[in-house]
Parts: C-alpha cells; structure tokens; sequence
C-alpha cells in the first residue's frame, strides 16, 4: 500500500505530537512508529518533490524544443524539396515516439517517457501545419486545431501525467474560441465536441485523484459555455449569463465533499466569474444604460438557457450524488437537500435569470431612473453576501485563500462604494454612513461565527 | 450529500468504463493513437496529392496581400476574379449576393482567355458541368466563393517580390484541376 503524502511542516507537527503523546503514555513505542509508517520519509518526500521539479523542467523544455520547431517550419525553407520536408516530419513525429514507447517500456522511464510522449503530440501539431503550409491546403483554419486536439487525446487518457491535459486543453481553448467565428453561416459554431472531450478528461482527473487536471478543464469549460451565445448570434449583452455561469460553477463546486480539494477550481472560477459580475452590476450608471437600451432580441433566449443549464446542473449532480454508495434518497428530496446546503450558488443563478427579466420588463429608451435602483441594489446586497459566503467557506474548509478573498471583496465593495457615495450621492455623511455599515457588518459576522463555533463545540 | 470527489465516487459511467479500458490497454492504445495521428498527416497529404498528380495545370490571374500566419509562417492570399460571386448563380434564386446562398456548392466554368495562357470564368451554376474544364467552389458566408486555393505559404520575408509582381499585373497562379472540378495550387508565376 502506497503511503500517504505529507509535507514538511505536517511531518514536523506529527513527529512532535507522537513525541507528546508517547510521553503522556497515549501512545506505545509500537503504536507510535505504525502511525509514522503510514506518511512518507523526509527522504522519499525529498525525491517526489526533486521528481516533480524534474518534470516540470523537463516539461517546460519539450515545450521550448515544440515551439522552436514549430517556428522552424514557419520560417518555411524555399530550398528544402517537398518530399525532404515530409521525410523530416513523418521522422521526427516517429522518432520521439518511438524514443518514447522505448522508454515507457523497454527502459522502464515512465516519467521520461511521458515528457517524450508529450514533445511527440507537440511535433504531431506542428506536422499538421507544414503540411498545410506546404500543400497550400486553405481549408478551414481551426480543423487542424480540432485534429491535433484528437490526436492528442487518447495520450492524455492513457498516461499518468497532467502534462498531456494541459496540452489537451490549450489546443481545445484555441479551437473553440477560433470555431465560435467562422465556419458556416446556417448552423451556430458551438465546437460541441469540446464538451465530450472536456467530458473524458474530466473522468480521467477525478479516476486518477488529480485536482490539477480539474483545475485545467474547469476553465476551458466556463469558456466554452461563455462562447455559446457568440456562436448563436444572440444578439445581446452577455453579462447576465457570464454571471450565472459563475454561480453554477460555485453549484458544482459545493456539491464536492466538503474540505474536498477537487472543489477549489470551481469555487475559483465561480467566484471570478460571479464576482466580477457583481462588480459591474454593482454601478447604478451601468444598469441605468442597460434598462435604456430596453428589450435585447436575445435577452430572454439566454435567459430560458440559463434556466435550462441551472436545472440540467443540479440534475447531473443530484443524480451523480444518487449512484453513490448509501441508502437511497428520493430524487426530490436530494434536490430539496441541495438547494438547503447550497443557497447562494443558487442566489446568484436566480439573480441573474430575474435581472434580465426586469431589463425585459422595465427597460427602454425612456426608462425612469429609478428603475435602475432595483438591479444595483439587489447586485450590492448579493456582492455582500459573497463575500460573507467566502468568509464562512475559508473558516468552514480552513482555507486561507478563500478567507482572504472574502475579506478583499467586501473591502473592494466597501472602495467601490465609497467612490459612489462620496463623490455622486451622499458625499462625506453618506460615506461616513457606508463605513459604519460595514464595520457593523464584520462585527456581526465575527460575533455570529463566534456564538455558532460556541453551539457547536457545545 | 452528493460528492463528486473521490475515485471510488467517480461516476461509474460509460465514459468511465471507457477510461478504465483505455488504462488497461495502454500499449495498444498508444499505438493506435500513433498510428491514428500518421492516419490524419496522410490524409491531409492525400487529398492534396490527387488533384496535384492527376489534374491539369492551368494558369490564371490573381491579386494578393501579405499577412502571416503563426503556425504556418508568412502567406499570400490569393484572390481571382471568379472568387468575387456573380450577380446571379444558375440555379440559386434571386439576383446579387443573398445570405441563403452561402454554404453552397458552386461550379465555375473556365475558358481560356485570347493569349491561350491563361483561363477565366464564363459561367456559375450550382449544376456539375457535363463536360469542359470547371472549378468546383463553396460560397462563404462573407459573399465570396472559395475553392481552397486562396493561400500559398513562403519563405520568410519573400513575399514582397510577390506583392511587386501583383502590383504590376504580372502574377498568375499555376492550379492543378481534376475532372471533377476539385483544385490545388501548384505554384506561383511571375511574368
């Protein structure tokens, strides 16, 4: 059995409690010594990390030798013959993967094989494009993206590194956002084989146990759902569906275990997403313009497709969560369960399918001012409680980062609003105000998590 | 509650199974994803050759500009006088550009112009000519017709002798064309 990863600090920590509890006689000589056997030596810690600084080297220089050869071929020699040209390629390609399949099997070098595996998907994509450049093939320009990303796939799946992935997803993230604007007039350029690939990716990172391989599809996903409205030619403002996007990401993301670290990079991505958001919408000026641009034709399309995204997300996790091992719970109940635990993912989706709708409603070029006052209102008040929400997961999870960016973000909302009540409605006594109400707000925070810790630990 | 997070936990999927399979075959896989990716190369390389080594070399004008590309290096777009879409199309309604029209297939025919050397277009149909020298095109959606012989790829740096010879009207475009009306660029000529 493989023993468990534990970093300096942690072994430093539990070599000093084991002594502790030794000398409290908690634990035996026996007992103390089994529980160390479980953790990595400092000696076998010191070579994962050597390891894995290897790698990245070895990595990041495959990379360098990809590139400059794909600069080679663009250089595109006029003297070099045709045929040369395709001898080089097809040798090259063949060569590193037979270097690679030597290592991997022959010399049993798995970590050097996979940088040599990755060099060989490199050379495979530059390979497509000296054929392009030198057949003058003028085809549609991301196909040969969507080939190279096949092509690197199977690899991505098969082998144990995120090296493959990130490459994977790099590929994937060019052709999407290249095929969102070209192509055919009729049928919208969604890159709907994006999600399929992203799809098996995805299980391979949660089969293999790797948040870093989510952490680099997570993205590529929230950008391949943000182009769709591109694709469509929804002609319309996208910063409605861009902010639920975010909040159905913090959904997914708090469907994980918590303390779960597979949850991080769609807490992140959520958090960017909707928090940014939030921060524009926050401004009176930009609803103002907003409602006087009136009824947008693509508004409510993007309004039903983000209703239809929210309930096909807690669909897939509530049924995800109902193939688990356990006694069975009712479909209905575990949707009811999800909407109790997690609220303000859902706030937000809410938020931003009923901001549309008040745009739709309310909005035209003659819009009064006040109109304005409900989605700034609503967006500050939603600001807030993220930031709150940020709070109580980092101090929940005993997470720093996100403690810390809970705290940012109410300060950046205090800022942000102290720039608009200072200087366009209620000038210094209105600033004052806001500063009081924050103060009290944190030391209602403080005081609540208090009292809660005091219950729970009752 | 749901959790997504551990193997054990991982959807048990076809996808997953598929994974799985894919991690116990490894060599097997690898081997085919190799040989699938040399597939693709050959491919790409196929389907320009067939028109290079059984079709007939033809010249006509063009006008190009000089932009690069990162992948490919630096190119000359090249424009014909059949790119630009006629007012009317046998057999597609209406007259002048309509946006229904694009995605279509388009046949151009080419006669030869009275120098002999060079060839231009005479008629557009959606209909395959029956016999004669034709091209065969995609109307794009920006009104334009295209038959994948618009870029040829060069040297570093060398494309303004290009530039210089379209300005002066002396660049003519060497293309292979099959019996069926499919092209490829076979070179670029000054004269």
């Amino acid at each position: 059995m493989p023993r468990r990863l534990i970093s300096a600090l942690q072994r430093e920590w539990l070599d000093d409690e084991l002594l502790a509890w030794r000398a409290e006689a908690i634990l035996s000589e026996e007992q103390g010594h089994r529980i160390r056997e479980l953790y990595e030596t400092a000696g076998e810690s010191a070579g994962r990390q050597q390891s894995r600084a290897v790698f990245t080297l070895m990595g990041l220089a495959g990379l360098l030798v990809g590139l400059g050869v794909l600069l080679l071929i663009g250089y595109n020699w006029e003297s070099m013959p045709a045929g040369l040209k395709l001898v080089v390629i097809f040798g090259t390609v063949l060569g590193t993967y037979a270097t690679g399949f030597y290592l991997r099997y022959t010399r049993e070098a798995p970590v050097a094989s996979e940088v040599v595996f990755f060099m060989g998907c490199l050379f495979y994509g530059a390979g497509i494009w000296l054929v392009a450049q030198i057949f003058h093939v003028n085809a549609n320009y991301p196909d040969g993206m969507w080939w190279w990303a096949l092509g690197v796939l199977p690899f991505a799946l098969c082998l144990n590194t995120v090296l493959l992935h990130t490459l994977l997803v790099a590929v994937l993230g060019i052709w999407a956002g290249m095929e969102f604007f070209g192509r055919w007039s009729v049928v919208p350029n969604g890159a709907y084989s994006l999600f399929v690939m992203v799809s098996l990716g995805l299980t391979w990172a949660y089969r293999k146990n790797s948040p870093a391989a989510v952490g680099l599809y997570a993205p590529l996903l929230a950008w391949w759902v943000i182009l769709q409205p591109f694709a469509w030619r929804l002609e319309t403002n996208p910063i409605y569906f861009i902010g639920a996007v975010g909040g159905l990401f913090l959904l997914v993301g708090e469907s994980h275990r918590p303390g779960s670290r597979f949850a991080i990079p769609y807490r992140l991505w959520g958090t960017l997403l909707t928090g940014g958001v939030l921060i524009t919408l926050s401004f009176y000026e930009f609803n103002k313009d907003l409602l006087r641009r009136g009824t947008e034709p693509g508004g409510l399309v993007l309004t039903l497709a983000t209703v239809a995204l929210a309930l096909a997300t807690v669909a897939a996790t509530v049924l995800v969560g109902g193939r688990l091992p356990g006694a069975p719970v009712p479909f209905w109940v575990r949707v009811a369960d999800l909407i109790r635990r997690q609220w303000l993912p859902f706030v937000f989706v809410l938020l931003m399918v009923l901001l549309p709708l008040w745009q739709t409603a309310a909005g035209s070029p003659d819009a009064p001012d006040l109109a304005a006052f409900v989605p700034t209102i609503l967006a500050n008040v939603v600001m807030i409680a993220c930031s709150i929400w940020l709070i109580a997961v980092g101090l929940r999870e005993d997470r720093g980062r996100s403690f810390a960016a809970g705290v940012l973000y109410f300060l950046l909302w205090t800022v942000l609003r102290y720039v608009d009540l200072f200087g366009g409605f209620g000038g210094m006594l209105g600033a004052a105000f806001m500063f009081f109400l924050c103060g009290a707000t944190l030391f209602s925070v403080g005081i609540y998590w208090h009292q809660r810790k005091k219950v729970n630990h009752a | 509650m749901p959790d997504l997070d551990t193997p054990a936990a991982a959807p048990r999927s076809r996808i997953g199974n598929l994974v799985a399979w894919t991690a116990k075959h490894e060599r097997s896989v690898l081997l085919t994803a190799v040989a699938f990716q040399m597939v693709v190369l050959v491919t790409m390389i196929g389907l320009r050759l067939l028109p290079l080594l059984t079709g007939e070399t033809i010249l006509v004008r063009v006008v190009p500009v000089d932009p690069r590309d990162f992948f490919r290096g630096d190119y000359v777009v090249l424009g014909y006088e059949f790119s630009r879409t006629p007012a009317a199309i046998d057999g597609l309604p209406g007259s002048g550009w309509q946006q229904e029209w694009s995605g279509k297939t388009v046949y151009v025919t080419l006669v030869a112009e009275p120098d002999g050397k060079h060839w231009r277009a005479e008629k557009y149909s959606i209909y395959q000519p029956a016999s004669g020298k034709y091209l065969r095109g995609r109307i794009a959606g920006h009104g334009r017709i295209e038959f994948g012989i618009e870029a040829y790829y060069l040297q570093e740096g060398k494309g303004y002798e290009y530039e210089n010879a379209v300005r002066d009207h002396r660049l003519s475009a060497e293309i292979a064309v099959t019996a069926d009306g499919q092209a490829a660029l076979r070179g670029l000529r000054i004269e």
